[in-house]
């Protein structure tokens, strides 16, 4: 009986695990990378606007 | 008298509950339930960051940008162009880079003016002194005739052209018209000239 318990015990153990696993490593993970992704891309993003609005300001003037 | 049942009577056996197989599959239900909760959960996330970053609008304004900065390079670039044809125009028409432009474009400027004369041959010497060589075309003149129509001369362009010549006192002088000769160049009349005269390259 102990036994019985002790192997469902360690069946429900190892399915929480698995599931567990297959989240962090397929979903959790990817997220985190693709958050990096998205921070460089805003940055880059930022930069580019930052630039030409410089550039813009400064032939601001060739325009006119 | 012994009496034997030969009929086995069947034992009512008692149904097992899998009780701890039902729980493991309810386990594992719940786990999937949590799965698609966390999968969920990451798209939501994932959006909300997106969103937090505005991502979306400084692509769009980004790409906007490009566009102005693409027409606003190529205005400098014609610009730039301009300047250097400025910039080219000035150097020839400077006087350290030579004054034989300078020259060239005032006897340009001549022969469009007198309109029917061609030159054939200029010889400037380093003094100055020019000889020039040229035909003029018939062409009409103020002068009427008996029929009080325009006369056609072929040296009315010669006249032009030392008028002209003469009126430029600043750049030309002396000027001395040596030859004037009748010819034909195909078919057509005209009159060979010879001129001389002095130019003021200052």
């Amino acid at each position: 009986m102990l036994v019985k318990l002790f192997t469902y015990t360690l069946i429900m153990f190892v399915v929480t695990v698995v599931t567990f696993a297959y989240w962090l490593f397929n979903y959790k993970k990817p997220l985190e990378e693709e958050k990096l992704q998205i921070n460089n891309k805003y940055k880059e993003l930022l930069a580019k606007k930052e630039e030409r609005s410089a550039i813009q300001a400064a032939n601001s003037g060739i325009a006119e | 008298m012994i009496r034997i049942n030969l009929l086995s009577e069947k034992k009512k056996k008692a149904i097992s509950v899998p009780i701890g197989g039902i729980v493991v599959v309810l386990w594992v239900l719940i786990n999937l339930g949590g799965l698609y909760q966390g999968i969920e959960m990451i798209a939501q996330e994932k959006e909300q960051y997106i969103e937090e970053k505005q991502i979306s609008r400084l692509e769009r304004e980004v790409s906007r940008m490009k566009g102005d900065l693409r027409k606003m390079r190529k205005m400098k670039q014609e610009l730039n162009n301009v300047e250097q044809a400025l910039s080219d125009y000035q150097g020839i028409l400077s006087k350290r880079m030579g004054s034989w432009t300078r020259v060239l474009h005032r006897f340009e400027d001549f022969v469009a003016r007198a309109k029917t004369i061609w030159l054939t041959q200029l010889r400037i010497d380093p003094e100055g002194q020019v000889q020039l060589n040229g035909l003029s075309m018939e062409t009409e003149t103020n002068q009427r005739n008996s029929e009080n129509k325009k006369i056609k001369l072929v040296t009315q362009g010669v006249t032009d052209f030392v008028t002209i010549l003469q009126q430029e006192t600043d750049f030309v002088r002396s000027v001395n018209l040596s030859q004037v000769n009748h010819d034909f160049v195909d078919k057509k009349k005209v009159a060979k000239f010879d001129l001389t005269f002095v130019i003021d390259r200052n």
